[in-house]
């Protein structure tokens, strides 16, 4: 196997709030390679954003606690500021999940389009803004020339996701990050900027990870998939390999609890009882062993760690590391 | 689309400005009662020249009449001359506009230059001790009365210090009577009245940039701007501060007539010769006409402060458009 | 005069093999206003002539993308709003403009459910005041009988009854909209809008409210209306699917004939944007990507209201064209499309023809120069087409083109006549997306000498001689 782009080894992320210290990234390990879309997968707060944030080092006002982010041979959480801010926007570019809110409404779309050129590139205004045409062009802005000229204000949804897109490649980065790219658009538009950013993974060979609750959307992108449940990682593995066969409770149970447009006939749901879990008060041992099927008495004593199950999968269950096949109605 | 919207706004601020010059002089009218204007500066005169002085003046005639006579004048350029000293009313203004500009205008640049950077040294360093420093003065700022604050002043830069034997600064009047009226002679004159009205708007407009600064620096754009690798200075100063100011300009905006009746109890305090210092001597003596004109001079005031305060919004927020 | 009215709603019978709710061309505006005196500019037809059956019992699902109006036909359906045009009529009574009494019984019969958990429950009641006040309102029952009532709702709804003297910010999303279902259940109505319930909820929950959305219909007899925007979570629990867009219904089927076989283009596109969460199914699915965005419903599209993005309208442009007058041109085309209602085009077609002997009339499109050509008629649609001519300066490109087209004779639109150098479909589509004031034109421009693209240009304003509602139609 080849040298993995970027490497998350145990990070730990922190949050100070009134309740108390709360683990938002709790012990994430794993790999991006050259090329690959990675897809992250859980609920809200189960502290995928945070990760993705803590990558960047944007995670203020949380604190990075622990772990390393090995990127070209450095530690990004170890680098100062100054080399920092030429990893962001230049070799690793982020798209949030709201094009609404994520583009400065009073200045130009070009103009921002343009800037991490400006930045890193040391470009010149105009040599910038003729990049950013051609990077809106290519991200499918029709009269880009034109639209380059319009403020935030003046562009749909999905249009201004897709700004957001070709603001991210100007710089060529080697990594896309996308955190929720498609949640806040309509189904029609989220299959435009799905299909666009698979057009540019195949263009560009960017590598990108895919953050995102829709296990929808990662089966239809991701080649490999990491699922993540209360700061930390349940499950890891090919996508074929956890939809198929999930070494995991919550990611069986998460499976079996989402209606299916091709479903043949009418099955009631099989939803994960219990609530989302509280983080600042977690369960001892397995934060899923309050809702979890299958478990048991070591479950509430002792955390599973993410290991080896089956060929191609890691899980942190102690039912299925003990060899167990997860079943049921 | 711009002239048109200028143009509608106009029409919109001669309805303010005939509501507000009638409202003052109904206020006139009611409290005045019998008096007649200038009647105490001659004891000499009989109730005869008192009822002709009456006549002449116009205030035998119910006030909607009056106020069709001085509006149909008015529209022809002519304020009429004051009730006190016979003087044109129009002189006066003009004589004292000038000043009051002057003195304003200081205050609020000094109050913008000085309260931008406050404000966002206290939002970039929210919960230090400069940022708790800067709210106990901006706490003071709107707490203690202008006119306090100016005599203190007086007290301390003009009166102790000159009985010490040390430089001090005027404390009245715009220039010096004597050998006074060059530049440094104005400033002189200029800096306590200034001081006194650009820190009440310092310390509003410095906690109003604070907090607008701190929900700017928490919008996702600035996240946005942060993951493109900027320096947090060009964060702050390129992608936070153009959003934050925007507010900050409906604000002055919106505090414009403040700043004139601000500028009163200033102008007052430090005999600074400005049309809020004769509008208030004038209104004490009932001279209406004086009174009168001021009100119409400084609600155009107002209102051309204000929109030039929605000019610039435009200027600063591509999302507005005048329609 | 109430005499009279209750009299004729006595007279029509209904019984409960008929629907419990009709709606029939209802319409619900709301103004636009601008400027200094607020005047009103225009409407948002957020529904515009809706049609609509719901039978007793049965969960009719409807969806449809942000702002079709879905959410609008809900409130209206249960008069939670005033409708500007149409009627509603439930149990075969006319409740289109009751008020006062009248529309506070009705209030029993018919209840919602929010999308927000968080926002739609007032934070400084208890759950138990919250879910006790339909009651009060409608002095359903008093004192400990009232207690009871609340407790029993809170059991329904699968939550513990001594959380009746919590506050909402005690609970969870999941949690709060079981309390905002028994608020709903409170007044033991028939009818219950659901308007997105679980669009706001975790996965792992959304599941859960959807199965006790279903126990409860089947324990109380209720009929839903179920509004969301994600199609899979409609088909699973409607009966029936109603398809919205932009203020009309597009398609109505239940749910598993809507999937196998749509009958319209939109949910043929829609169907296909829906990711199933199953690599082996997503990764062999033909996928259909609407492009553009959703037209303006202040000003939508004249007739159907699908066409700006439709791709069986821009596939129109793939057939044959008679055209119909015009010269003979060894010079590239630029093509202008109509595309409406049939009968209209019909007369706009010949009205066109009427225009074309003007041939050196200019358009108002100044930038291009364009001369009106002809005017032409799809041979598969129909649909006219008009051709335009640019001026000859700059000409002499897409050789594949000259000679092609005599009036009166049959010609094929070469598809790849386009900029881009992509699939010409795409840059037509993204053209009229652009400019929303060209929605009736689809424009297709040439290629420069070098390759470069000319989208640019191809920005026409909305030109006076083809607003199709200026051409004269009788």
């Amino acid at each position: 196997m080849t040298q993995p782009l970027l490497e998350v080894s145990d990070l730990h992320t922190v949050f100070s709030t009134k309740e108390g210290m709360v683990k938002a990234v709790d012990g994430v390990s794993f790999e991006l390679h050259a090329g690959e879309t990675l897809g992250i997968v859980g609920e809200s707060g189960c502290g995928k954003s945070v990760t993705a944030l803590s990558i960047m080092r944007l995670q203020r006002p949380g604190r990075i606690v622990g772990g390393k982010v090995m990127f070209k041979g450095q530690d990004l959480t170890r680098v100062s500021e100054y080399e920092m801010r030429e990893v962001r926007g230049k070799e690793i570019a982020m798209i949030f999940q709201d094009p609404m809110t994520s583009l400065n409404p009073v200045y130009r779309v070009g103009w921002q389009v343009g800037e991490p050129t400006r930045l890193h590139g040391g470009w010149d205004a105009k040599k910038a803004l003729s990049s950013a045409v051609t990077m809106l062009a290519r991200v499918g802005i029709p009269s880009a020339a034109a639209r380059a000229k319009d403020y935030p204000h003046q562009f749909s949804g999905g249009m201004r996701q897709r700004a957001m897109i070709a603001m991210g490649l100007t710089t060529t980065p080697e990594v896309l990050i996308a955190d929720e790219p498609t949640t806040a658009l309509d189904v029609t538009i989220q299959a435009q900027i799905l299909d666009l950013l698979r057009d540019v993974n195949r263009e560009f060979g960017t590598a990108t990870i895919l953050i995102t609750h829709n296990l929808g959307v990662v089966a239809g992108m991701c080649q490999r998939l990491i699922v993540m449940y209360a700061g930390k990682i349940v499950e890891a593995g090919p996508t074929t390999d956890v939809f198929a066969n999930p070494k995991h409770p919550y990611t069986w149970s998460l499976l079996r609890s989402i209606p299916r447009l091709d479903a043949e006939r009418h099955e009631p749901l099989k939803p994960i009882e219990g609530l989302p879990p509280n983080l600042v008060d977690l369960p001892a041992g397995c934060s899923f062993h309050p809702r979890c099927v299958f478990k048991v008495d070591r479950c509430s004593r002792d955390t599973p760690a993410l290991l080896q199950v089956g060929d191609t999968q890691r899980s942190a269950c102690w039912v299925t590391q003990s060899g167990t096949e997860l079943k049921g109605a | 689309m711009l002239a048109k919207y200028v143009a509608r706004r106009f029409l919109a601020s001669l309805i303010v400005v005939l509501g507000v010059t009638a409202i003052t002089l109904a206020l006139m009218k009611t409290t005045s009662g019998s008096y007649v204007p200038g009647i105490d500066l001659n004891p000499a005169l009989r109730p005869e020249d008192i009822a002709r002085l009456r006549t002449q003046l116009g205030l035998d005639e119910p006030p909607q009449v009056w106020y069709a006579t001085w509006l149909w004048n008015v529209i022809h350029g002519d304020f009429g001359r004051s009730m006190i000293d016979g003087s044109r009313v129009t002189d006066h203004i003009f004589e004292r506009l000038p000043n009051t500009l002057e003195l304003t205008a200081t205050a609020i640049v000094i109050g913008v230059l000085v309260a931008v950077p406050l404000g966002v040294i206290g939002a970039l360093r929210r919960g230090s001790k400069a940022d708790h420093g800067l709210t106990v003065v901006s706490v003071a700022g709107f707490a203690v009365p202008q006119f306090w604050m100016g005599l203190m002043l007086i007290l301390i830069f003009s009166v102790t210090l000159e009985q010490h034997g040390l430089p001090w600064l005027p404390s009245s009047g715009a220039f010096s009577a004597f050998q006074g009226g060059d530049l440094l002679d104005r400033v002189q004159h200029l800096i306590l009245p200034a001081t006194v009205l650009s820190f009440f708007y310092t310390s509003t407009w410095s906690r109003f940039i604070r907090s607008s600064m701190l929900e700017v620096l928490s919008q996702d754009y600035i996240r946005t701007a942060r993951a493109k690798g900027m320096s947090e200075r060009r964060v702050v100063y390129l992608h936070g501060l153009r959003n934050a100011l925007i507010p900050l300009i409906t604000l002055i905006g919106l505090e414009l007539p403040g700043l004139v009746s601000g500028g009163l109890v200033v102008e007052v305090v430090f005999g600074w010769p400005g049309i809020g210092k004769l509008a208030f001597e004038r209104a004490l003596q009932y001279d209406y006409t004086t009174v009168m004109g001021v009100t119409f001079f400084a609600t155009l005031l107002v209102i051309a402060g204000n929109l030039l305060a929605d000019l610039l919004y435009g200027v600063l927020d591509p999302r507005i458009r005048y329609g | 005069m109430p005499e009279a009215a209750t009299a004729k709603h006595l007279t029509m019978a209904w019984t409960a093999n008929d629907p419990l709710l009709t709606v029939s061309d209802l319409k619900v505006w709301f103004p636009v206003a601008s400027g200094v005196m607020q005047r009103t500019v225009g409407h948002v037809h957020a529904v515009d002539g809706v049609d609509l059956e719901i039978r007793a019992g049965e969960t009719l699902g409807l969806v449809g993308e942000s702002g079709c109006g879905k959410s609008t036909l809900g409130r209206a359906a249960i008069r939670l709003l005033k409708p500007t045009g149409g009627t509603v009529h439930f149990k075969g009574e006319d409740i289109t403009s009751i008020r006062g009494e009248h529309l506070r019984a009705l209030r029993r019969e018919m209840a919602m459910i929010f999308q927000d958990p968080y926002a739609s429950l007032d934070p400084r009641q208890t759950v138990g005041d919250i879910i006790g006040e339909p009651i009060d309102v409608h002095g359903l029952a008093k004192g400990k009988e009232r207690q009871d009532r609340i407790r029993e709702l809170l059991r329904v709804v699968g939550m513990n009854p001594r959380f009746a003297d919590r506050y909402p910010h005690e609970f969870s999303g999941g949690q709060r909209q079981r309390i905002g279902i028994a608020r709903a259940l409170a007044v033991e109505p028939t009818f219950i809008v659901c308007d997105e319930p679980i669009s706001a909820l975790d996965v792992s929950i959304q599941a859960q409210i959807i199965n006790l959305l279903e126990n409860l219909q089947s324990k109380f007899k209720l009929t839903y209306l179920f509004i969301a925007h994600d199609l899979s979570v409609v088909k699973h629990i409607s009966n029936r699917v109603a398809v919205m867009y932009l203020g009309k219904i597009m398609e109505v089927a239940p749910g598993q004939q809507l999937y196998r076989r749509p009958r319209h283009p939109y949910t043929g596109s829609l169907l296909s944007a829906i990711p199933i969460p199953d690599p082996k199914v997503e990764l062999q699915r033909k996928r259909l990507i609407l492009q553009g965005d959703v037209a303006s419903p202040v000003n939508p599209p004249s007739g159907c209201r699908f066409r700006t993005r439709c791709p069986r309208a821009a596939s129109y442009l793939k057939g044959d064209f008679v055209l119909r007058s015009g010269r003979r041109s060894n010079r590239y085309f630029d093509k202008f499309l109509f595309e409406t209602d049939p009968a209209l085009l019909k007369r706009i077609g010949a009205e066109l023809a009427r225009l074309v002997p003007a041939e050196t009339q200019r358009l108002a499109a100044p930038e291009l120069g364009a001369v009106l050509l002809g005017g032409a008629v799809s041979l598969e649609t129909g649909l006219p087409l008009v051709l335009v001519r640019k001026e000859p300066k700059g000409y002499g490109t897409a050789k594949q083109l000259e000679g092609r087209f005599h009036a009166g004779e049959r010609v094929t639109v070469i598809e790849d006549v386009v900029t881009t150098g992509g699939d010409s479909l795409r840059s037509i589509e993204a053209l009229r997306a652009a400019e929303l004031d060209v929605i009736h034109l689809v424009v297709v421009l040439d290629r420069g000498e070098g390759g470069e693209e000319n989208i640019r240009e191809a920005r026409i304003p909305y030109s006076p001689l083809f607003r199709i509602q200026d051409l004269p139609l009788d």
